[in-house]
This record gives structure tokens, C-alpha cells and sequence, in this order.
């Protein structure tokens, strides 16, 4: 653990992390007694590659774009939690760039090597992967760039780094993601915000000066789905960034809640209230339209449904026996719903507020551990369950598209902050802090 | 101010008698009370001066009562109601007072929370109590239209919270509907755990915060 909390991690005292490390998911585990899920017992850390990303060079003129590329590429790289990066040596020359040798020596497996070229108005940002082991050019593309301080750039370069993650790894970065979220304002009013994944670009989203909740992003980061008491009580909304045009997507009295999209953008689920309860259904969209009733609980709450990757079934909080737990059920049909979030000795048994990771191998949620919430994983089956917080209240994860990183809110002695966690390494950072910021959802790769 | 406004249109339509206390400043005595006085020996211009004195107290008092209607302190309004009634019996206000006393009570009956267990919406016998009063108070008023409002402790998940505080709000609704009221005249909102009335993360505030708040949009039918 000591090992992997070196580097530029934010060490945090409040939150301890007993994180197992991921891999595949084939011996599921019997869940687990709250006993054995304390401190930082089956945190096994995996091998991390080195990484050297040498100084972006520049032509004449271009030595702002370069620094600014520079930066953003180094910080994206490490935040990826997939290397272990290198630092470039004090006596470094230009000249030792591709050196396979000095960089073998440090212990880096790959090397990043970069050049800014063309004008500030339109840079081109040129970037080669190397093999450091086997000392041979791996990849090499040039990548054409906004001006230097235009709205995009910082997410073009993110872009860029998120290429290299794929090329290193076969696996998609998050640097070109964002999260949204609400934040509380005085006086209990709260606003939908967003934020860039590495914690630039805060601005709000709306200002009803109401309460807002369940922040969605679409797919390709266009529309916001939210719900707004604006007019007196929880009616859902959906809102184009572009544009600012709000459309109600339902407003039937009683609850209009946890609105998502479906991940082709199609469809939105969401929770109303059905007689005397809540249940799921699902709207057409563009337009919307033709209101279809998902689930049939009859008795207790359904609420916080999602989709799985595929869109073939969905996860939701049902509390059919009382208290909330986690149910997976088809998407089309009348099937049988599936508990996930097991009784476990010692537990009240509340869960609630799950999220199907885009890799589709895990859903996470929020669960009463101890007297407060801790982020639980587990696998679609119901198998193998890992408790991945055990201090302060930690509630509301929400999957990064790489499908390992979570982003949720954590209340501790310290106060609240929004905390983003690599579920593989175990290393946590601070997203926001010192407000109270709750219900992130965090969007697909932008 | 804008309660002042709405307030001064509600007399207007409302009791006549009640007209005579309604200013800041107590009224001056009527030109009529003048000639009166001024043809009355000494002992009668006393008692008139008495009673146009008592008429000014009371005056200012159902003002106050009034201001306080305005603001939501229905405890402070029927404290002055009452003390008007006995202190200056007789005059133009005590003799609305008994009508508007009403009036508050039953907004009072109305308005009073009920609250809940943890993590449930089932009606416990303290709350169906309230609920009987209400019943007993909303059968006089049919026109009337109430928002039940469901609230819930901040345990729990913030989404989970707001259809618990739905739940709850939907079961006081259909408590009373029960009773024989109409389910028209309820609207139910969940605000979660959204506005809690009592801070601090302890039993004693958790409890008090769990709740249904009964809202009169419009309490003019009422207070008349």
C-alpha cells in the first residue's frame, strides 16, 4: 500500500481503502464478514509499467503550447493509474530523448516523446509511443490542435493522452471525461455542476436556485438530464448544453426521479410515483414520448435504475422486503428480479444507488456498513463483493468509462469532498473539496 | 409588506366588523362620539373616553393578531384572540376575535406534523390522532386544498429518501381519505431529506425531522 501512495496521490487520513485487486473475475469469493473487509487487507498491488514522458519540444513560438501540452499529458498519464511515471533526470538533454538505454535504466517500459509543430492559431501536437524494452517506435500520429487558450484545447490534449493510455494498454483512458454533480449553495438551494475529470473547466449548469438532483450526462455530452423542484416539486427535465433550451421530460405528480440515459442515448429510464409507490419506467427519445412501465413492485420503493452496457438489462434500488437492496432484472419482459446487495451478518442490509460499470463486469453501490455508507462492489452475478471505503460516509459511485476509476461523494471529520478512486492500485484523489458536492455522475469518453 | 397587501384585500371582503381595527394607528373616534361627548356630563364623557380607549387597546391587539397571521405564528394569533375576548370584552375586535379564533385553530389542527418511525411510512397511533383532528376540521372546509409535504431524516441515500418521504406523504393522504375525504384535496410532495426543521446528527433530531408537514396554499377560507 505504502509503495503505491508515493508519487503526486493525495494522502488521505480520513478514508482508508481496502481495495482487492481487480483482475479477471472468474473465483468468485463468498461474501465476505464485515470483519475481513477492514483496513487495507486485500490490497494487492499489481505491476505498474514505467512510463517517461520527455519534455514536449517546440519550434520557435510555440513554447506556451508545449508547456501547456506538457503539462496536461503528464498529469493526464499519471491520473490514468496505469504507469508508474518516471521523472525526467536533472541532467536530462534534449538530445537523450530516444535513448533506450538511459530510459531502460530508470526502469520505464515506455516512453513518450513529443513535438509541437505548425502555428498557435492551429498546433499540431506529434506524438510517438516506444517500447523502451524491446527499444522500437511503437506508434506515432500528429494530432491537430485548437488555438492555445480556446475552449477545447485542455480537451483535445486530454484526448491525445487518452490515445496513448489505448496504444500502451488496449484500454480507454478517462482524461477526456467529465463528471457532473450538484452542489449545495446557501440557504439549502443547490445547482447542477460539471467539472472536468481532472478537476479543471468548474461551471455550473443550471441556476434554478431550487433543489436539484440525479445529474445524467447524454452519451456524447450534448444534453443534461436532472431533476429540479423549480416548480414546486421532483420534476425531471432535460436540458441541451448548447443551446440552454430545458424540455420537461416528466412532471406527473408525486416523484419524477434518478432520470439516465440508455447507452445508444435512446431512452431514458427513470422513477415515478405509481399509486401509493415508485416504480421504473422508460421513455422513448428524440422526441420523447410513449412511457413504458418497467418494473411491477407493487409493494416498496423502485428507484436509481440503470443499464447495463449492452442495454439488455438493468439494475435498480427495490425495497420489495422493506429495506433497499440492489436488484438486476431484464430490460424487455416480466422477469424475476435478482438481489445482488446480499443480507450480511451484522448489516441492516441498506443498499442503494448502483452504477453498471461500462466494462460491464461490475456494478457499484452504496451500502450501510458500521453506521454509515461505504462503496461496495460486486459482480452482475452476485459474486464476489468488495467493500472498497471503510471511513467517513462515502455515497453515490458513479463508473468511469475505463470501467476501474469510481467517482463518489465522501463526507468525513474533514468535510465533504468529491473523491475519485482507482479500484485496481487504490490510489484516491481529491475532485473537489471543501463544498458539499453529491450525486456525481461521471460522463463517457467526450 | 406584501402580506399587508394581501391581508388588506382579505378584510376588505370579509368580516365588516373587523374593518374598525384594521389601520396601524388605532382609529380616531368617529366625528359622532365627539358630539356626543361634548353634550354628555362628565361621568358618561368618561366612560366614553374609557371606551373609546378600550376599543383602541383592542384594536391594536387584533392587529398584532393579524400580523401575526401574516407571518405563520398561529400560537402568538390565538394567544391574542383569547386575550382580547377576556380583556376587552365588548369591543369590535373581541366581538370578531371568536370567529378568526376559529379559524386559527383549525389552520393549527391542520397544520400540525405528523411523524414517523425509521425508515417507514406506517401511521403510527399518535400520528392517526392528528390525522382524526385534521379529518374532523377538513370535513367543515370541502373547498380547501392542502399540500402534504413528506420529509425524511438525513440517514439514507438522498434519492432513496425522496420516495421514502413520498411514501409518507401518500400515506397520510390515504389515511384521510379513509376518514371520508376527498383524495382532491390533497397534493403530496417529497422534499427527501431536503429541509430538515431540527439539526444535529442525533436520535432526538433524526426523529423530529421525519415527518409530514401539512401546507395551506391559501388559508383565506379559513381565517374569514
Amino acid at each position: 500500500m505504502k509503495a503505491l501512495m508515493t508519487s503526486k496521490s493525495i494522502r488521505l487520513t480520513a478514508l482508508f481503502l481496502a481495495v482487492a485487486a481487480t483482475g479477471p473475475i472468474s473465483a468468485p469469493v463468498a461474501a465476505q464478514e464485515p470483519g475481513d473487509v477492514r483496513i487495507g487487507i486485500t490490497y494487492t498491488p499489481g505491476y505498474l509499467p514505467g512510463l517517461v514522458l520527455t519534455p514536449v519540444e517546440s519550434g520557435e513560438g510555440l513554447e506556451q503550447v508545449a508547456r501547456d501540452a506538457d503539462a496536461i499529458l503528464r498529469q493526464d498519464l499519471d491520473f490514468s493509474d496505469r504507469f508508474e511515471m518516471i521523472d525526467i533526470p536533472g541532467d536530462f538533454r534534449a538530445g537523450d530523448a530516444v535513448n533506450y538505454g538511459l530510459w531502460n535504466q530508470l526502469g520505464a517500459v515506455w516512453l513518450v516523446a513529443s513535438q509541437v509543430s505548425g502555428s498557435s492559431a492551429a498546433p499540431v501536437l506529434r506524438v510517438s509511443l516506444h517500447d523502451v524494452v524491446f527499444g522500437e517506435l511503437k506508434e506515432v500520429r500528429a494530432f491537430s490542435l485548437p488555438a492555445v487558450g480556446s475552449a477545447d484545447f485542455r480537451m483535445a490534449v486530454h484526448r491525445v493522452s487518452d490515445q496513448v493510455v489505448l496504444w500502451a494498454t488496449g484500454e480507454p483512458g478517462i482524461a477526456a471525461t467529465r463528471i457532473v454533480f450538484r452542489r449545495k449553495g446557501a440557504e439549502g438551494a443547490s445547482d447542477v455542476w460539471i467539472i472536468d475529470s481532472d478537476g479543471n473547466g468548474l461551471r455550473r449548469l443550471t441556476s434554478d436556485e431550487s433543489i436539484v438532483y440525479s445529474p445524467d450526462l447524454s452519451p456524447d455530452g450534448s444534453h443534461l438530464l436532472y431533476v429540479s423542484y423549480v416548480s414546486g416539486g421532483p420534476v425531471a427535465y432535460e436540458k441541451n448544453l448548447a443551446t440552454g433550451a430545458v424540455q420537461t421530460v416528466s412532471a406527473e405528480e408525486g416523484l419524477n426521479v434518478t432520470p439516465v440515459y440508455s447507452p445508444d442515448g435512446n431512452h431514458i429510464l427513470y422513477a415515478r410515483t405509481e399509486g401509493d409507490h415508485t416504480e421504473l419506467f422508460e421513455l422513448q427519445r428524440n422526441p420523447i414520448c410513449c412511457g413504458r412501465r418497467v418494473t411491477y413492485t407493487s409493494v416498496g420503493e423502485t428507484l436509481n435504475g440503470g443499464y447495463s452496457p449492452d442495454g439488455r438489462q438493468l439494475v435498480m434500488t427495490s425495497s420489495p422486503l422493506g429495506l433497499p437492496h440492489i436488484y438486476v432484472i431484464p430490460r424487455q419482459g416480466r422477469g424475476e428480479p435478482r438481489i445482488l446487495s446480499r443480507y450480511v451478518y451484522g448489516e441492516r442490509g441498506y443498499a442503494t444507488s448502483p452504477d453498471w460499470s461500462p466494462r460491464g463486469d461490475r456494478i457499484a453501490y452504496q451500502a450501510w456498513i458500521e453506521s454509515s455508507f461505504q462503496v461496495v462492489t460486486v459482480s452482475p452475478d452476485g459474486s464476489d463483493r468488495r467493500v472498497l471505503t471503510s471511513r467517513g460516509s462515502n455515497e453515490d459511485p458513479s463508473w468511469a468509462p475505463d470501467g476501474r476509476h469510481l467517482v463518489f461523494a465522501s463526507t468525513g471529520r474533514s468535510g465533504s469532498a468529491m473523491l475519485i478512486l482507482d479500484t485496481v492500485t487504490g490510489r484516491v484523489r481529491n475532485l473537489t473539496s471543501g463544498r458539499i458536492d453529491q450525486l456525481p455522475s461521471w460522463s463517457g469518453a467526450l | 409588506m406584501r402580506f399587508k397587501v394581501g391581508f388588506a384585500a382579505l378584510i376588505a371582503v370579509t368580516a365588516m366588523g373587523l374593518s374598525a381595527c384594521g389601520g396601524k394607528e388605532p382609529p380616531p373616534p368617529p366625528p359622532v362620539v365627539d358630539e356626543t361627548t361634548a353634550a354628555m356630563p362628565d361621568a358618561d364623557s368618561v366612560a366614553a373616553a374609557e371606551l373609546a380607549r378600550m376599543e383602541a387597546a383592542a384594536s391594536q391587539i387584533c392587529a398584532d393578531a393579524r400580523t401575526a397571521i401574516a407571518n405563520g405564528d398561529y400560537d402568538r394569533a390565538r394567544r391574542l384572540l383569547e386575550q382580547v375576548q377576556r380583556d376587552y370584552p365588548g369591543t369590535e375586535c373581541a366581538n370578531s376575535a371568536g370567529m378568526l379564533a376559529e379559524g386559527v385553530e383549525a389552520v393549527m389542527v391542520i397544520r400540525e406534523r405528523i411523524h414517523f418511525e425509521f425508515d417507514r411510512s406506517r401511521i403510527t397511533d399518535e400520528a392517526a390522532a392528528v390525522l382524526q383532528r385534521k379529518a374532523d376540521v377538513l370535513r367543515n372546509y370541502p373547498n380547501l386544498s392542502v399540500t402534504i409535504e413528506g420529509h425524511a431524516d438525513e440517514r439514507g441515500s438522498l434519492e432513496y429518501n425522496q420516495a421514502l418521504g413520498q411514501r409518507r406523504a401518500e400515506s397520510a393522504r390515504s389515511y384521510l381519505v379513509n376518514l371520508g375525504l376527498s383524495a382532491g384535496m390533497f397534493r403530496t410532495v417529497s422534499f427527501g431529506e431536503e429541509r430538515p426543521i431540527a439539526q444535529g446528527s442525533n436520535e432526538s433530531a433524526w426523529a423530529e425531522n421525519r415527518r409530514d408537514e401539512f401546507v395551506l396554499p391559501n388559508t383565506a377560507a379559513l381565517l374569514q
